[in-house]
């Protein structure tokens, strides 16, 4: 029966029959083979584990899964926590606009053109290299703590992802599909619709998840430096009345924008190219 | 004249241009150069009109080589430049090696057993959407912003917000790098290392029995009955436990073949790591390379808040051409397509 084991699950079934086992012997172990079953139970004993320890520590400092839902939902129905991401959204917006259409166009034209790219690419590098939080005093001396200053944050943390995803997309285009082109002449707004967009659909879509993950970052930094009113002046403020349930609270919603973005910008790969296999953290 | 197509060095086929270049510099680093030059000409023109509020290259530079030569950096922190550097690495490479033996622990077990792999993988991908700033307020509140802490009676001389804003940052993603390179490795060696015997089976009744051990030790540290350090040898000993049931396997084809997939992960981790250290530094006002930054910041002193990033951007660039090197190096025997 050891052998059982090199063999894949589907296969595991006629084995096991096969060699004389019961049926439902072989409905028992399949249970426990469910990836559902697996997840479910996780899930219970994370959150078992988070309230027990919840209870035991002091309020001040954590707050287990019972007060961290009831703030939940009381932000939710007071409306304060809708009134934190709402300014978030507009900055996002804002500056995700400007990144990707900055990012796709500067990505388009350094990744076709060679000399550009080597010119311009130190720059962009050191910009992007530089840890932004030592930029986030300039830019606040530059343009205040307001609107203008949080769109720039965003704006530098998300312009670089889909600029270097969009361009090394466009450098990998199968020099053949190219070459093919060459020979027939044919203008340059033709190949750039008919072979280069295609072949980067994946890498654009990539990136702008890229760019709207790392944009996110942005806006909570934003929130805590610069004016509070945000969801990361929201997460900064109810830390310092250390007020953990409403604290969490906001980091939960936090997670989970940020799983949403993840989830369905990587459908959204999945079916407008279905054939991409790109994958980047 | 027959031309000899050269590479350039970067894959740029010149066609004699070898031949009639004087200065032998490739057209690559010359259209590099030039873009760096004309930004910093830029720069110093536009920033001579305020450079109270833009610094300038050439201000930017001497506040570097002042800070570099400095007795003491800042008047009420003691501490040549030096020695704020080594609080910074020193906490680095404490949360490193911390954040190391918890991703690599983490990646070999969802790589390695499926029941892991489907039970924590999702929470793994949500922690790592999050942004790590949004943990700051609540680990400030955990670990506290003072600049040493005791450990088994042992002084040690560096901030637990930063050490562990770095195991937050650094732990998960090697976790990833780990579980991806052992997955790999499992699927391609399942059956040849069952075939010569390294093991005796997929390993469900050890993954299952591994899994019940450790909600136990989770659930048990949780409620209390256990301490911190029973719960922490109770996880080791289980995951020791189930390395050793497969050591054939683990030691032959996991360990030698993880390695290049770790040492990947480490390169992107040492980065993200560095950031995190400056960041944490930043924010709590403990000695070191950020809080340089920080109290520059207070003070509007423009030209050593631009100092601080050229020296972290020469940092950065040193450590990604180290762990560059050593993953290259760890990773010679993989087959390589460019």
């Amino acid at each position: 029966m050891a052998a059982v084991d090199t063999l894949t699950h589907r296969e595991q079934g006629p084995a096991i029959l096969a060699a004389g086992w019961s049926r439902p012997l072989l409905r028992f172990l399949a249970v426990f083979q469910s990836n559902w079953l697996i997840r479910i139970l996780t899930l219970a004993v994370i959150l078992t584990g988070w309230e027990v320890f919840g209870r035991r520590t002091s309020t001040v400092t954590f707050a287990s899964v019972t007060r961290t839902w009831d703030a939940l939902w009381e932000m939710t129905v007071s409306g304060d926590l809708w009134k934190a991401w709402r300014s978030d959204l507009a900055i996002m917006f804002t500056a995700l606009a400007i990144s990707a259409v900055a990012g796709i166009v500067l990505g388009f034209v350094m990744g076709r053109y060679r000399s550009i790219d080597n010119t311009v690419e130190p720059v962009f590098v050191g910009v992007f290299m530089t840890p932004k939080i030592a930029l986030l005093p300039i830019i606040a001396l530059w343009l205040g703590f307001q609107f203008n200053a949080k769109v720039l944050i965003v704006i530098l943390f998300s312009f670089f992802e889909v600029f270097f995803t969009v361009r090394d997309g466009i450098k990998v285009t199968n020099a053949e599909y190219v070459d093919v082109a060459r020979s027939y002449s044919i203008p340059e707004g033709m190949m750039l619709t008919k072979i280069i967009a295609p072949a980067t659909a994946p890498y654009i879509i990539t990136g702008l998840r890229l760019g709207l993950l790392h944009g996110m970052v942005g806006v909570v930094l934003a929130g805590f430096f610069l004016e509070a009113n945000g969801i990361g002046g929201l997460i900064a403020n109810q830390t310092n009345e250390y007020r953990m349930h409403t604290t969490f609270a906001g980091m939960l919603t936090v997670m989970a924008v940020g799983v949403a973005i993840n989830l369905g910008l990587r459908l959204l790969e999945r079916w407008v190219t279905p054939w991409s296999t790109v994958e980047a953290t | 004249m027959a031309e000899t197509p050269t590479d350039g060095g970067d894959g740029a086929v010149q066609s004699g241009s070898e031949t009639r270049n004087p200065f032998r510099i490739s057209r690559v680093r010359l259209l590099q150069l030039t873009g760096i030059v004309a930004f910093l000409g830029l720069w110093e023109v536009f920033g001579a009109r305020k450079p109270e509020w833009y610094s300038q290259p050439s201000l930017t530079l001497a506040e570097l080589w002042r800070l570099l030569g400095a007795e003491q950096v800042l008047p009420y922190i003691d501490g040549s430049f030096p020695v704020l550097l080594m609080k910074s690495m020193g906490a680095l490479l404490i949360g490193m090696v911390l954040s190391f033996i918890v991703g690599v622990t983490l990646g070999f077990l969802i790589g390695r057993y499926r029941v892991f792999r489907v039970a924590l993988d999702p929470y793994l991908a949500a922690v790592y959407s999050v942004p790590r700033v949004a943990f700051v307020p609540i680990m400030v509140i955990w670990f506290g912003i003072s600049d040493n802490f005791l450990a088994a009676g042992v002084e040690i001389p560096f901030s637990r917000f930063v050490i562990a804003s770095v195991v937050v940052a650094c732990s998960v993603l090697i976790a990833f790098s780990t579980a991806a390179g052992v997955h790999e490795l499992m699927k391609e060696y399942n059956e040849i290392s069952y075939a010569f015997n390294l093991r005796s089976g997929k390993g469900v009744v050890e993954e299952w029995v591994g899994a019940i051990l450790l909600v136990v030790t989770f659930l048990g540290t949780a409620a209390g009955w256990l301490s911190l350090i029973q719960g922490l040898v109770l996880l080791f000993g289980t995951v020791g436990l189930l390395v050793a049931r497969d050591r054939h396997m683990f030691l032959k084809i996991l360990l030698p073949g993880a390695v290049p997939f770790l040492a990947t992960g480490l390169r992107i981790a040492v980065q993200r790591g560095l950031i995190a250290v400056i960041v944490a530094e930043f924010l709590i006002g403990v000695p070191g390379l950020g809080f340089v930054i920080r109290d520059a910041r207070a003070a509007y002193h423009t030209d050593r808040l631009f100092a601080m990033a050229l020296l972290l951007m020469v940092i950065g660039g040193i450590m990604i051409t180290i762990t560059k090197a050593v993953e290259s190096r760890l990773s010679s025997w993989r087959p390589r397509a460019f």
